[in-house]
């Protein structure tokens, strides 16, 4: 089995896990899978549960570099990605990176920031390059962004559209920690301090060669794809759905599953690495039909699971 | 230290040879030597640990025996092929692992060998195997719960004494009940707890004495008295001897101790062959069909009126054959004491007497003395009944005159008084009258409350003739019975069944219990019932066909190996753990992360290895998979025995 640099990554999600991000192993977990499979994460939940702080944890732990914006209606393009700037003393302009020149991007409250910025955000996701007055600037890799919303608060932001929403690998909330986890964050206090001193475990060629043995190594089986075929067919036939999950959809859940696989030390995906990134991965892909938006669309999505049958020959 | 599993192993090899040894004599050449081969090869492998015959040589060495012994099976040789077949069975299973349901076999196995060995002889050398092999499986069964719980599991000297102390303990408890169920509750010959409820009022049933006027009434028993095999006979035919009543003591008919010898002569008419099975009974008297005239099967003597008794009066049930000669009359060519046959009661009323006397007006014959008693007699129109019956110390003018109803005795002994009186020689017998015909088993059933008392009269060159009083009666029914509802047909069919196991169990005899069989084979095959009987066997047979095909099919039908591995496996967890094993969404590492089972979390492991990497099992994994399917559930070994 070729799982290269897998105890570095458990490692990783270890160390973070019990010392600084208490509680938060789920989401720790999937921002790894996500950036081991080359996706970009949405954080969903209200504030002050620690979503910048598991981004600056992630960022200091991976040993990657960390950049952070703070979306507003006034927030324009260039203010992430950069701009040309005057160089008096050489008479030329120069290219100033903006923030998503870092390996790890926090963008708080993407849905305050309008969609023509939104719009700039997502094509560099996806395209993984900036192109700025004509040229065209390669983002360092890897690259992870960690975007943010308030589901709650409604006035005032640009929600994403569903097309954009399909753009990121993974939708996750972070939740409440346990009771006496809570208790005991609340009276440590807050961790930042902390955060800043740690060292990086691994290096970004790591990192590199890990994503490398997930895109390379692991084995997805006919069977798993007939399975998670079953599962993207069924979410597209659902009455409650107008539209099911994507193909890119279905390509990210299999990247997922594989990454999955990959922690969980088996160079194969079974059908329980597909069911254990299903909503995360598969749910905010989901377009529900009018009378049904209420319902809960990672249940829906379990639902799902629990009537398709597992493969088993 | 022993080891459990060698103890038990050597127990099972001793429980083996006692179920042998006692058939070894019985059985065929070839599997008489079978078994030594048998266990010298069993041992072989027990020290090496491997079994090279497990599975197919197994198998086939159990169908073609099972072909040939059951070509041999037949209703004149039933037993041998059965007893060669277990012995075969009982190889094959020694040669094999001596898992605990190996063991189980064996030791069911053996007892069966055992029990078989008395199908061809039954010498109190049977007992000691029986007592042993017992003994040694109660200690063995013990020892296999302690087997299941850990394999490797060993006793101290100590610890194992206790053992098989305790385990001893059990088979001794239960030899005082065993004596109880099997050798004592069989032998009572009256319910035991029949003290408890003893009826205020005498129930009907043949006694030794006839005393009408005792009682105001008398209650229907309707136990059975005894049970006659015979061609079916007209009601007039169907009274059944038992006793003679020849004198008097006071108003009570009894059978004096000294009767005048008379010598009968063999009474003409057809002649009926009966088996005769009495329930057990304390009472001495043979019963059968009027007149007896020989009685086999059982040690009897012969009375000159007769009657029969048992020389030896047993307990238990016994079984006799009877002759009898249908005839109402014996003949008594010499004549007979008529004195000793015409003594009155000490009290006879002025009326019965006046009555009598009108009788002999004229000194007519005996003959027109009996007819003119037997006119009289059925004029009067008595009533038969067994309530509201006269309690006098002369019964007889009190039924005469006063209440007019009795039962048999009071007709029997009122008829038997006037003969006397008008000068007639006459007794009184009893016995039973009638009985009811089980079509099914061809036999009579004849209850308690059918015992009855009838009168003889000696008339000059016809000799004793049987008068029965009570058919004089305004109410007596001789009409034949109506046709039987179901609920009697079920009865007999109920009663039949008791006939059959009397016959079957309790007199036992291998010979006779094939007979008998094929004569209930014959016999059922004869019973009618309604459209059921036709229908009944070719439809059930059908069903459980069918029902076979589709659960083969169901289990088997066109499945891979995987499959049927899987589907072992989701049995075995559904068993151990409960989990239930339709639940298709599952997947095999969930079921392991639920149950937390070492063995459960292997096989995930390997069978998800090769199917999820789109690759058939190897035959190696197969077999691998199929160890762990059995493991599932055990519980898993302590620390130092992964060292070992």
């Amino acid at each position: 089995m070729n799982l290269a640099k897998r105890a570095e990554m458990l490692h990783v999600i270890d160390t973070l896990a019990t010392h600084y991000l208490k509680g938060k192993v789920r989401a720790v977990r999937l921002s790894v899978i996500a950036l081991l499979s080359g996706g970009h994460i949405l954080l969903e939940d209200i504030p002050g549960l620690g979503k910048t702080t598991l981004a600056l944890a992630l960022a200091r732990g991976l040993g990657l570099s960390f950049g952070r914006v703070q979306c507003t209606s006034d927030l324009l393009p260039t203010d992430i990605t950069g701009l040309s700037i005057f160089n008096r003393k050489e008479s030329r302009f120069t290219f100033i990176p903006g923030p998503i020149f870092n390996n790890v991007v926090l963008v708080d409250e993407i849905n305050r920031a309008m969609p023509k910025t939104q719009s700039a955000l997502l094509e560099a996701m996806e395209e993984r390059k900036v192109t700025v007055e004509g040229t065209t600037h390669p983002l360092p890799g890897p690259f992870l962004v960690i975007a943010t919303q308030n589901p709650v608060e409604q006035v005032g932001t640009y929600p994403l559209p569903e097309s954009q929403l399909d753009r990121f690998m993974v939708r996750s909330g972070i939740g409440y920690p346990p009771d006496a986890i809570e208790k005991a964050i609340i009276k440590g206090g807050s961790i930042r301090d902390g955060i800043q001193s740690l060292a990086p475990l691994v290096t970004a060629d790591d990192i590199a060669e890990a994503q490398r043995a997930v895109k390379e190594n692991i084995y997805l089986s006919d069977t798993v794809v007939d399975y998670l075929y079953a599962i993207v067919a069924a979410t597209r036939n659902h009455p409650a759905m107008s539209s099911g999950i994507s193909t890119r959809g279905a390509i990210g859940m299999a990247e997922t599953a594989k990454a999955h696989a990959y922690l969980e030390g088996r160079d194969y995906v079974i059908p329980e690495d597909v069911k254990a990134i299903a909503a995360p991965v598969g749910a905010h892909r989901l377009i529900l039909t009018m009378e049904n938006e209420n319902l809960d669309k990672g249940e829906l999505l379990n639902a799902v699971l629990n009537a398709i049958p597992v493969p088993l020959a | 230290m022993v080891p459990v599993s060698t103890l038990i192993t050597v127990l099972a090899y001793a429980v083996a040879i006692l179920g042998y040894l006692p058939v070894a004599p019985h059985v065929d050449l070839a599997v008489r030597l079978a078994f030594p081969l048998a266990m010298a090869a069993g041992i072989v492998f027990d020290r090496k640990g491997k079994y090279p015959l497990t599975g197919i040589p197994s198998t086939i060495a159990t169908i073609i025996p099972f072909v040939v012994y059951l070509l041999q099976l037949s209703m004149a040789n039933p037993a041998a092929p059965v007893v060669n077949f277990l012995v075969v069975l009982l190889c094959v299973r020694i040669v094999n692992e001596k898992s605990p349901r190996n063991l189980l076999q064996i030791f069911a196995l053996a007892l069966f060998a055992l029990a078989s060995s008395s199908l061809f002889s039954l010498s109190a050398l049977f007992l000691v195997y029986l007592f042993l092999q017992l003994a040694l499986i109660a200690v063995s069964l013990v020892l296999l719960t302690f087997l299941s719980v850990d394999t490797r599991l060993r006793l101290t000297r100590q610890g194992l004494s206790r053992v098989v102390g305790v385990a001893l303990a059990m088979p001794a408890a239960s030899v005082p009940l065993l004596l109880i169920f099997f050798a004592i509750l069989p032998r009572t010959q009256y319910p035991l707890l029949n003290f408890l409820n003893v009826p205020g009022e005498r129930a009907t049933g043949f006694s030794d004495r006839v005393e009408p006027g005792k009682t105001a009434s008398v209650g229907d028993v309707k136990t059975v008295a005894f049970r006659a095999e015979c061609p079916q006979l007209g009601r007039n035919d169907l009274y059944w001897r038992g006793i003679v009543f020849d004198a008097l003591a006071g108003a009570t008919w009894v059978r004096s101790e000294k009767r005048p010898d008379e010598v009968p002569a063999a009474p003409k008419g057809n002649e009926v062959r009966q088996v005769i099975y009495p329930e057990p009974s304390r009472n001495a008297y043979l019963l059968a069909l009027d007149i007896p005239t020989r009685m086999d099967g059982v040690r009897a003597s012969q009375g000159a009126d007769f009657t029969f008794t048992r020389r030896v009066s047993g307990s238990g049930r016994i079984r006799y054959e009877a002759n009898s000669v249908l005839s109402d009359a014996i003949p008594v060519p010499r004549g007979i004491d008529r004195d000793h046959y015409l003594r009155l009661p000490h009290q006879v009323s002025p009326r019965t007497a006046a009555l009598a006397r009108g009788f002999t007006a004229g000194t007519p014959n005996d003959d027109e003395r009996l007819s003119r008693v037997e006119t009289w007699f059925t004029q009067q129109g008595f009533r038969y009944a067994t309530s509201g019956l006269a309690v006098a110390a002369d019964p007889v003018d009190a039924f005469l005159f006063e209440r007019r109803t009795g039962h048999c005795e009071f007709f029997a002994s009122s008829f038997a008084t006037l003969l006397r009186l008008a000068g007639v020689p006459a007794r009184l017998v009893g016995g039973y009258y009638g009985g009811d015909f089980n079509e099914i088993g061809g036999y009579y059933v004849v209850t308690e409350d059918r015992a009855h008392v009838w009168v003889e009269a000696f008339i000059e060159k016809r000799g004793w003739v049987r008068i029965d009083p009570s058919s004089f009666a305004a109410n007596f029914d001789r009409a034949t019975p109506s046709r039987r509802s179901f609920a009697t047909k079920l009865a007999a069919f109920a009663d039949s069944l008791t006939w059959y196991w009397n016959q079957a169990v309790i007199t036992y005899d291998l010979q006779k219990q094939v007979e008998l069989v094929r004569r209930a084979n014959r016999q059922f095959r004869g019973l009618n019932l309604p459209v059921v009987s036709r229908w009944l066997l070719p439809v059930a047979g059908g069903a459980a066909a069918f029902a076979v095909a589709v659960w083969w099919i169901v289990t088997f039908g066109g499945s891979t190996h995987e499959e049927r591995l899987l589907r072992r496996f989701r049995a075995r967890i559904e068993k151990s753990y409960g989990v239930p094993r339709n639940h298709r969404s599952r997947g095999l590492k969930e079921l392991a992360d639920m149950v937390n089972d070492p063995a459960v979390t292997e096989f995930a492991a390997i069978f998800g290895g090769a199917i999820y990497r789109d690759r058939r099992l190897t035959a190696e994994e197969c077999r691998q998979l199929s160890l762990l399917v059995n493991a599932i559930g055990v519980p898993v070994r302590r620390e130092d025995d992964k060292s070992s």
